[in-house]
């Protein structure tokens, strides 16, 4: 979990980690604690793996209405991403 | 025939204070079921936890009483797979080992033998807010079901069950989260054809179905013959609702949810609380449109304690055989093979060999960082060693252990990406504790109390329960060794 970066809510400000597919593809973020959805753009605070530290990268920019976020912006190929040897229960 | 509530006689019967009940209604996706778990689990208990007014995720009390953390001992597990508890330990494992090389081919029966068949749901009355879905962590995002959704390779036809991560997204969507693994390959090809991939959910069935999922036979080999043979009895199958026989379902299960998931589509999941106690991170992952819900009339909703001694045991008990088997055929002197919880049953590996020639330990323990990759440490042990006891684990490794010598460090080995230790996305740093004994030369020999000495004092004879009164007279037991000394007049003379 080397490349994990962490991304404070602009809402709640509840901090939670990201895989790094995350990073580089347009997709709504999905806060665990509140339940807001947001684009990175709009969090207040991004780290990174390497301990780089940096407020989002237009923080600023007015965020549209809660409900208009919807949950995700479906690309219509998946991303790379599929084929990291990551885990879960499957890997009992 | 596969009944959940058979096992659950089995095991009040066998192990009644490992079963407690919760009749107080506790809300699931509010972590209130997990917070029960979590208090027995702080005081050092891990019993099966049956759940009967959990509410469903309309706030109500739901139809499905739940169960939970039956796996937590090892007990169980040998119960569920008609075994004494006696044997949980290595003996379990062999067996384990010994009926996945079996296949038993399932039975195909009808709708109307099929208990799963008793209630069928389709459409807009298949809605997953009637269960009692647990949200385990407090990272987690939704309540998760994490049992085992079924699979079907389209080339082979072969079926295929792992357990999987799914979070609630809607009435009648999951997210699914899939390593690169079976189930990944079936839908895969399903994707690079533009198909939808037809999944069945098994949400609740006998323990011994979930068992038998854990196999780690080759992809091709089908799952359904494996699990029976785990199982010890034929698999009952009957066609699905939404494929008919195209796609079989367990006849026997409480619950199953069958759905399609949409080819390259792919949305936000997680975070969730993994199996090695910590959260692996939100990222992109599939989602699953349910079609129909199946369950028994009397069905009881199942969930596993994720990243807890239910999830870790049913994660290492398969791999143990395994790996004492590949040993065996290079080390013949390989007593036992265990993944102890402490290492949450993947990164730690206990092997214990009666060494006959230095460099055997290593050689084991290679096979092992071979055999499974998930494993980082190997601790090898003389013989004399429980490899299911940490304490006496960690005597050898304190006792016959110098660091300089003993220890082995290999880099840039394949690991687990939610291994947080880890540095690199995949690849980790394996090490080898070499605790056993050198050969060549004398070494001390381990403390011993003699077994006749113990055999002659057994303490339920001697020991005063608690709470006793203490006898009036205290009549000296006769020993074969004559009188006992006068308390407080030691042996030897004190150390000045």
């Amino acid at each position: 979990m080397a490349q994990i970066f962490y991304v404070h809510c602009p809402t709640c400000g509840g901090k939670f980690p990201c895989h790094p597919e995350l990073w580089q593809v347009d997709y709504e973020l999905l806060c665990p604690f509140c339940g807001d959805s947001f684009p990175q753009e709009a969090s207040p605070l991004i780290i990174t793996a390497t301990g780089e530290r940096r407020p989002g990268r237009d923080a600023g920019r007015p965020r549209p209405p809660s409900g208009a976020a919807g949950p995700a912006r479906t690309p219509a190929r998946a991303p790379a991403g599929d084929e990291d040897p990551s885990s879960s229960a499957e890997s009992m | 025939m596969l009944d959940l509530r058979d096992f659950i006689a089995t095991a009040e019967a066998e192990l009644p204070d490992r079963v407690v009940h919760i009749d107080r209604s506790v809300n699931p996706a509010e972590f209130e079921v997990t917070a029960i778990l979590q208090q027995l689990e702080d005081v050092g208990r891990n019993p099966m936890a049956i759940f009967h007014r959990p509410l469903n995720l309309f706030g109500e009390v739901s139809r499905f009483p739940l169960i939970t953390n039956i796996y937590a001992e090892r007990e169980r597990c040998a119960l569920a797979l008609g075994m004494p508890t006696s044997e949980a330990k290595f003996p379990l494992s062999l067996e384990y080992g010994r009926r996945e090389k079996e296949r038993i081919s399932p039975t195909v029966v009808s709708a109307a033998e099929a208990p799963v068949k008793e209630v069928i749901q389709l459409g807009d009355e298949a809605d997953l807010r009637q269960f009692p879905i647990v949200r385990h962590h407090h990272m987690d995002p939704a309540p998760y079901i994490d049992m085992t959704p079924i699979m079907r390779d389209p080339d082979s036809g072969a079926y295929n069950g792992a357990y999987l991560r799914m979070m609630y997204k809607g009435p009648q969507k999951l997210g699914l989260h899939m390593s690169p693994r079976h189930n990944w390959q079936i839908t895969r090809k399903h994707e690079e054809r533009g198909l939808p991939t037809p999944v069945a959910i098994v949400v609740s069935h006998h323990p011994a179905f979930f068992l038998g999922t854990l196999n780690v036979a080759p992809f091709g080999d089908d799952d359904y013959e494996v699990i029976g043979a785990v199982a010890g009895q034929s698999l009952r199958l009957v066609p699905s609702e939404t494929w008919g026989e195209d796609f079989m379902v367990p006849a026997d299960a409480d619950i199953v949810i069958e759905g399609e998931i949409p080819p390259n589509v792919r949305e936000v999941e997680g975070p969730f609380g993994e199996f090695p106690g910590t959260y692996g991170p939100q990222r992109l992952r599939w989602v699953i449109e349910v079609k129909a819900i199946t369950h028994r009339r009397n069905a009881i909703y199942q969930d596993v304690f994720v990243g807890h001694a239910d999830d870790w045991i049913q994660g290492g008990l398969p791999k143990e055989a395994r790996i004492y088997n590949r040993i065996k055929g290079v080390v013949p002197s390989v007593t036992a093979v265990h993944l102890p919880t402490s290492g949450v049953c993947r990164l730690h590996c206990n092997v214990s060999i009666d060494k006959k020639v230095d460099g055997e330990s290593k050689q084991a323990a290679f096979i092992v960082l071979g055999e499974v990759d998930m494993i980082k440490h190997v601790f090898v042990v003389d013989a004399d060693v429980d490899v299911f006891d940490d304490r006496q684990v960690l005597w050898a490794v304190a006792t016959r252990v110098q660091g300089d010598q003993d220890i082995d460090i290999i880099k840039n080995a394949k690991g687990n990406t939610l291994d947080p230790s880890q540095t690199d996305p995949i690849m980790t740093t394996k090490m080898i504790i070499d605790a056993t004994k050198p050969v060549q030369r004398p070494f001390s020999e381990r403390i011993l109390v003699p077994q006749e000495a113990k055999d002659r004092v057994p303490i339920a004879d001697y020991v005063r329960p608690v709470g006793a009164p203490a006898p009036l007279d205290v009549a000296e037991p006769a020993t074969a060794s004559g009188p006992l000394p006068a308390a407080g007049a030691p042996d030897e003379p004190a150390q000045p």
